[in-house]
């Protein structure tokens, strides 16, 4: 018992650690699946103290700047099929406690089972048989959710041949990897091949490893301060050989690697600036911190009694000075939106209410002069521009009112919003990052690629601008 | 008749689109602003990664190093050939990067 979850996986062809993000080093697994679209079933034994979960989700990762359909006609292999068919499993946590590691026996603390990647199949015969083969996981999945309420022996039956059955068909599906899981509640997730096919070389197994962590990733937890498709802030660390510096031996080269990224991201949103980003910041120094509170405190050790020892070859970060410091940087940035915000309003209100009032005065002014027939009755005053622009603002109301918006809307979106703060979509993300692109292969130089960039932008601002000018026109004329 | 309805038409499609080529309007302006504010450092960021045409149109960008700044995000490309899983990588920049 003393070491039984390293012994899981020690013995692995291939392995590998990971974190699956949380803040309350406490995953649900009864959750798995709420946050995203999975098919998803978890269920406790009635006759024992397990869960049994079966996730099925098709994912279908587009990483070319075509939209989604477009991408899936022209790769359809970038369509993949993943299964998960695992049960909890009791498990000892370490806690310290009084400088010293206690383990502590959680009857459920673990979730151990398989992953199936199912590739796309090579002729419609093999492809009709896989969609054959993920019909039945779903119907046996159904079977046993619709059984279940029941209760008693037989209501179970169903649940406790499930796995079996599901595995079965997996199996049959046609040619598939399998991956073995273990992941623990404090979000700690170990992969390994039990028996890696042959003929795949080892960059090809950790690129299927990978893809694994990050479906786990995504069926578990709900996505925050990230986009959800954009998930991977924490490492999958491959377990590899470190003999010249033992004292960094894998377990503590994934915790290591694992904290590192998440600074790397609380630095790259904090460079990237705006109050939004910022923000996300603190999100990720939450994660951080608890990450650092349930699995920096120690490191699986085969060799020690209680199969952990104290983890302290890593120095620890210091969070409460850093957020304090983040924390002081958003007041400010508050400060000087709000008095940004405050000087527009006041510029446009003040420029609007004068030019009205003086307007009105004028009218009032020349309407009290005595009138003579075909005559501009003496001491006229002259409104200047704006009584030559009166024309054409009162010559569609609607247009003028809509050009002065979008004026004002682009004053702001340039000069007063928190860029990160909603505006930015997935389209415009896609022409930006091509303009970036575009920079970086005309020019090898920083200087120049900004250039490139800002008329690339600039171009596609003035194109956006002629779009709501070609709606006006077709609205209004 | 038939020209008044295709006028209607237009105009209809016209003031639906109208808030939404505004709210395009709005990120490009936001896009550009933000080009402005990253300024030489943040085109020195994307230069360090590689990030070039051929790279983004065939999803091939590098992998994020540890002293990079421009996330990435990874798909994968699989499927069996002569009864073997070919298996490749995608990676693009993270949407969470403009």
């Amino acid at each position: 018992m003393a070491n039984n979850e390293t012994v899981l996986w020690s013995k692995g062809a291939r392995r590998y650690a990971g974190w699956i993000p949380n803040v309350r080093s406490h995953l649900s697994f009864s959750m798995i699946g709420a946050a995203r679209g999975a098919a998803t079933l978890t269920l406790p034994f009635r006759s024992r103290p397990t869960r049994a979960v079966v996730v099925l989700q098709r994912r279908d990762i587009n990483d070319f700047p075509w939209p989604n359909r477009l991408s899936r006609w022209l790769y359809p292999d970038i369509v993949v099929n993943w299964l998960l068919d695992a049960e909890t499993a009791p498990v000892r946590l370490p806690v310290v406690k009084d400088g010293e590691i206690t383990p502590e026996y959680d009857r459920q603390g673990m979730l151990r089972g398989r992953i199936y990647f199912l590739p796309r199949q090579e002729t419609r015969r093999d492809r009709k048989r896989q969609k054959a083969a993920l019909e039945g996981i779903g119907n046996v999945a159904a079977d046993c959710r619709e059984a279940y309420p029941a209760g008693g022996p037989e209501a179970e039956q169903p649940l406790l041949a499930m796995s079996s059955t599901i595995r079965s068909e997996a199996e049959a599906s046609g040619p598939h990897v399998a991956l073995e899981l273990a992941l623990l509640r404090t979000g700690e997730c170990r992969l390994w091949y039990d028996n890696a096919p042959e003929d795949m070389t080892n960059a090809d197994l950790d690129l299927i490893a990978q893809q694994a962590y990050y479906f786990v990733k995504d069926v578990v937890h709900s996505h925050t301060h990230h986009d959800p498709s954009s998930d991977q802030i924490t490492p999958l660390t491959v377990d590899e050989p470190w003999p010249h510096e033992p004292e960094h031996s894998h377990e503590v080269a994934w915790r290591r690697e694992t904290l590192w990224s998440l600074s790397r991201e609380v630095e790259r949103l904090n460079r990237e600036g705006g109050l939004a980003n910022q923000r996300r910041s603190l999100g990720i120094i939450a994660y951080a911190e608890a990450f650092q509170a349930a699995l920096m405190t120690h490191v699986r050790d085969p060799d020690a009694d209680i199969g952990f020892s104290r983890g302290t070859v890593v120095h620890d970060y210091d969070f409460k000075h850093l957020k304090e410091s983040i924390r002081a940087d958003i007041e400010v940035n508050a400060t000087k939106l709000a008095q940004g915000l405050q000087i527009s309003i006041a510029f446009v209100a003040t420029t609007i209410s004068v030019t009205a009032l003086v307007s009105s005065l004028v009218s009032t002014h020349n309407g009290g002069l005595a009138r003579r027939a075909g005559a501009v009755p003496d001491g006229t005053i002259d409104v200047g521009v704006l009584g030559g622009a009166l024309p054409y603002l009162a010559w569609n109301p609607v247009v003028t009112g809509v050009v002065v918006t979008a004026l004002l809307l682009i004053f702001m979106s340039m000069f007063v919003f928190d860029k990160r703060a909603g505006i930015l979509n997935a389209w415009q993300r896609v022409l930006s990052q091509f303009a970036r692109a575009f920079a970086g292969s005309v020019s090898d130089k920083p200087v120049r690629q900004f250039y490139v960039d800002l008329v690339l932008h600039l171009a596609l601002l003035l194109g956006s601008m002629g779009l709501v000018g070609l709606c006006l026109w077709g609205a209004f004329l | 008749m038939g020209n008044d309805m295709g006028t209607n038409l237009i105009a209809a499609i016209s003031i639906v689109a109208l808030p939404l080529s505004i709210w395009c309007m709005m990120s490009m302006a936001a896009a550009t602003s933000h080009v402005i504010r990253g300024g030489f450092s943040g085109a020195r960021e994307f230069s360090r990664a590689g990030f070039t045409l051929g790279r983004f149109f065939s999803a091939t960008v590098r992998r994020q190093d540890s002293s990079s700044l421009v996330p990435t995000r990874a798909g994968v490309r699989a499927r069996v050939r002569n009864g073997r899983i070919v298996v490749s990588e995608t990676r693009a920049i993270s949407k969470d990067v403009f």
